[in-house]
């Protein structure tokens, strides 16, 4: 067999047709393939997170402009507060309808256009949202802790009357011996530095709340139990 | 060129090429090659070149080819006690089977030569770079094998012929 013969022979071999079931499995995943489901461009993740972006990139836009409801404008002015945006607060409470930057703010302007001062502590204007509900821990606003009017109508419940208020320690102890007289001795309120019962004070160290060094000298205490004899002498 | 036309093109040319390298279910394997290729065509570049398109899919025939033969070793030979619950319906005839066996006692560097070489018909160039063997090594391969592929036809018996 020559050389050109055998080759032609190999050729042949790539030339055999295919078996028509065989040939229309192959076409049918071909198809299948083609047009099978194209890849997405962006993966779920990226789609979440450019949403997430635009959430915060809206709000942020309206809340630069004040134009959130007025608790979302508080909430978003102490929150981008905290990482350094400068967004107003709402002006819910404040009479002439100006945003001020805090209570604080507003009690000062107040003061210094000769208003009522006592009337604008009391006022919500200013107050993020949370103090003026009454659990206030905002040193912002320059109230103390607790102060605020009592939502409630309860006189017995939120904080005292004199909280917040500039009253002279007469005034004070007047306001307090009204509320005890009305609601009874507060147990339930956390007792103020000055209330603190002598027993009460001496379980923490009073040195260690002026920042003094304390040394503390362990003692050795010896108990002695000396039993106790009687004698009973018979007549 | 569309996956179909390509399959139209070179479908039997693939099978040819895997029955020749003695790959067991050769349909099979050409149905892999070509649903590789639907995939990838869209991002093969030269998808409107006949010459690259038919040299990238005998790229992906031998891959399929060599991963064929690595799947039949390691599967396990049955034992001469095992006895099938059906009996095993016979292979599809080749159309040449004297020449098929006698591709089957050549080398496997010089049966994949001769079948990149004369049944997938890729020029000498093609079937050198597939195989990462120089020109001259691919010539004097091929020309070793299409030699003992002859002796071994001729030593054919007449009625297997």
């Amino acid at each position: 067999m020559s050389t050109d013969d055998l080759e032609g022979r190999l050729g042949r071999l790539g030339q055999v047709p295919i078996a028509p079931d065989v040939e229309a499995t192959h076409r049918h995943s071909i198809a299948q393939a083609v047009s099978g489901p194209t890849r997405a461009r962006f993966g779920w993740k990226a789609v979440a997170l450019a949403s997430l972006a635009g959430f915060f990139a809206g709000s942020t836009a309206l809340a630069a402009a004040g134009s959130l409801p007025a608790p979302a404008q508080d909430v978003a002015h102490d929150t981008l507060g905290a990482v350094g945006i400068s967004v107003p607060r709402s002006t819910e409470g404040c009479p002439d309808g100006t945003s001020y930057r805090n209570h604080g703010e507003y009690v000062s302007a107040v003061d210094a256009s000769g208003g009522d001062v006592r009337a604008a502590a009391h006022s919500d204007c200013g107050k993020p949202v949370h103090s003026s509900k009454g659990n206030g821990n905002d040193k912002e606003d320059g109230v103390a802790p607790g102060a605020g009017p009592d939502r409630d109508g309860d006189p017995c419940t939120g904080p005292p009357p004199w909280a917040g208020a500039h009253l002279d320690t007469e005034a004070k102890d007047v306001a307090r011996a009204e509320r005890e007289a009305t609601c009874g001795p507060d147990d339930a309120d956390e007792p103020d530095d000055a209330e603190v019962e002598p027993d009460d004070a001496e379980e923490e160290d009073p040195a260690s709340k002026r920042g003094a060094t304390t040394t503390t000298v362990p003692v050795e205490t010896t108990t002695t139990t000396v039993a106790e004899t009687t004698t009973t002498t018979q007549p | 060129m569309t996956p179909e036309e390509v399959y139209v093109a070179l479908a039997q040319r693939v099978v040819g090429y895997l029955r020749a390298r003695g790959v067991p279910d050769p349909e099979d394997v050409a149905g892999e090659v070509f649903l590789q290729v639907a995939r990838d065509l869209r991002r093969f570049r030269n998808a409107e070149d006949e010459i690259a398109v038919r040299r990238w899919v005998f790229t992906i025939a031998r891959n399929r080819a060599i991963d064929a033969a690595r799947r039949a070793r390691r599967r396990p030979r049955s034992s001469g006690a095992e006895v099938p619950d059906q009996p095993a319906v016979p292979a599809a005839e080749p159309l040449d089977p004297v020449l098929v066996g006698a591709l089957l006692q050549l080398t496997e560097d010089q049966r994949e030569v001769v079948a990149l070489r004369f049944v997938a018909d890729l020029p000498l160039d093609d079937v050198a770079r597939l195989t990462r063997r120089s020109v001259g090594a691919t010539k004097a391969l091929q020309h070793r094998a299409l030699e003992n592929l002859r002796l071994a036809v001729s030593a054919e018996p007449p009625e297997a012929l």
